[in-house]
């Protein structure tokens, strides 16, 4: 796959940004004066509890909404709308395929946009697929997948896609420990294997710590960065290794004392 | 498969007995029938033959049915037009709401002798008139359709920047599909009805108008054929 690459130390960076909902007495501030760079080819985890404005944060990272003060920048260009450099991932994955379309129909449907020709984007689909191990369920319905397989299919579709910037909010948060797992490490190899920067929300500290070359913890109301922290284990992780070492696991009884202030 | 299943014509049978039997009773009862308003049916029967034979039927049905497909084609064209419009932007939708529950909400019957006294008895007045019925169920339907279709669809169209021209056809429409199916076939029932009631109001053709010169003229096997 040819995939553009970046050509700023900077992916993505949110400089002054603030985000209000409604007007008047309604008002709801939820996310004030908040900086943030994502590095080029980091795996980024963003950590906070329920309700903190994670969602609202990546929406506004990915151009999906617009800041109601401050400017978000993507490789040095501020961006006012979505993006092709930038695929997402979304929490509610039942909520975001087509139903009425197959799976690889899903995939591919995307590129269609973009005027790739029917036999790249069925090339392109089917190639992504078989990264995310569903070679064989290309003319399936999406509701007739698991949960696991149904974010399979999102991460296919970020995956033909080809943008060098993955968004994902909550990819895991509704499946069970072993597909979740599973799926975590077929991030990482998302990054190993073609060089993506990834961003991860997530409320689970485990996997932030897991997961992430960089873990920022969001909190407060409204909401601002806590803490910020380089994570000192190295690109190769492993389930059961990594989540046993002595600096993860101070790492993340750190984390969780910051969430819990 | 060891669920009962049954011969072809037996399951005929099974769903036809309703209506057989009621033709069969109307039958009986109405071939001793002396009121005038209830003419026997074999009556009616013979009364249809004629109108068939006599090559009226043919004539009326094919202006009626003209004017029929000419309303609903038009009805879809605006109904979806509007529907997935108004469907698509929450904002207008709020505003424009009240004013289609409204309007919704006044029979259609009451515009036909307006209408008809303002544009006159030709074949336009008949198609508006269908039209003016059969608009409704689908662009509300569309409305509803377009409104039920999961946020989340939108957000990943937003995200993968499908443009306008795909998003329409294959995103709007094919999710709306299933309500859409349900206003159009109101509008099919409801477009029957109006383009009866449309040729009994000044028309020169049709099957409207046969019915109604059938019954002023008290010919009523016709007017129940
Ligand atoms: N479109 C909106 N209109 C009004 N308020 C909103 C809107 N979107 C989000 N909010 C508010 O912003 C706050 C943060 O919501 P958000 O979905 O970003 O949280 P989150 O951290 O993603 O939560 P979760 O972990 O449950 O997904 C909530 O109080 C929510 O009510
Ligand atoms: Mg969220």
């Amino acid at each position: 796959m040819t995939r553009e690459t970046l050509t700023s130390p900077v992916a993505l960076s949110a400089t002054h940004v603030s985000k209000s909902f409604g007007s008047g007495p309604d008002r709801v501030d939820v996310i004030e004066d908040l900086h943030l760079s994502i590095r080029s080819g980091d795996v980024t985890c963003l950590v906070g509890p329920s309700g903190v404005g994670k969602t609202t944060l990546l929406r506004l990272l990915a151009g999906l909404a617009s800041p109601t003060s401050g400017q978000v920048s993507m490789d040095g260009v501020p961006i006012t709308g979505a993006v092709e450099q930038i695929a997402v991932v979304f929490q509610d994955y039942r909520g975001s395929l087509m139903p009425w379309m197959k799976v690889l129909q899903n995939v591919a449907f995307p590129l269609e946009g973009r005027g790739v020709s029917k036999s790249e984007r069925t090339s392109r689909a089917a190639e992504a697929l078989a990264v995310v191990g569903l070679s064989d369920k290309i003319s399936s319905y999406p509701w007739q997948l698991s949960g696991g397989m149904q974010q399979r299919v999102a991460i296919a579709r970020a995956l033909a896609y080809e943008s060098p910037i993955l968004l994902m909010d909550e990819p895991f948060g509704s499946l069970d420990a072993q597909t979740r797992f599973e799926l975590e490490d077929l991030v990482l190899q998302l990054r190993r294997d073609f060089g993506i920067t990834i961003v991860v929300v997530t409320h689970d500290i485990d996997e932030a710590v897991y997961l992430g070359d960089r873990v920022v913890v969001v909190g407060g109301r409204p909401s601002r960065i806590v803490d910020d922290i380089d994570v000192p284990l190295g690109r190769e992780r492993d389930q059961i290794t990594t989540r046993a070492e002595p600096a993860f696991i101070q790492l993340r009884s750190h984390v969780l004392n910051e969430i819990q202030l | 498969m060891n669920s009962r299943s049954y011969s072809p014509a037996t399951s005929l049978l099974l769903q036809a007995w309703l209506p057989v039997s009621l033709i069969v009773l109307w039958f009986l009862l109405s071939a001793s029938s002396t009121s005038a308003f209830w003419p026997p049916l074999t009556e009616i029967l013979s009364a249809m033959g004629d109108w068939a034979l006599s090559g009226e039927l043919w004539n009326d049905a094919v202006y009626s049915f003209t004017n029929y497909f000419l309303a609903l084609f038009l009805s879809l064209l605006v109904g979806l037009g509007f529907g997935i419009a108004i469907g698509l932007m929450p904002k207008v939708g709020r505003v424009l709401d009240p004013f289609l529950d409204f309007l919704r909400s006044l029979p259609v019957v009451v515009f036909v002798p307006i209408i008809i006294l303002s544009l006159g008895i030709g074949r336009e007045p008949k198609v508006f008139l269908i039209f003016l019925a059969c608009v409704w169920p689908i662009l509300l339907n569309a409305i509803v359709g377009v409104r039920s279709i999961h946020a989340g669809i939108f957000e990943a169209s937003d995200a993968y920047r499908i443009p306008l021209r795909l998003r329409i056809p294959k995103v709007v429409l094919v999710g709306a599909l299933p309500q859409i199916v349900v206003g159009v076939r109101l509008a099919i029932t409801i477009g029957i009805v109006m383009l009866v009631v449309s040729e009994m109001y000044g028309a020169t053709e049709g099957i409207g108008y046969f019915i109604l010169q059938s019954a002023q003229r008290f010919q009523l096997s016709s007017a129940w054929a």
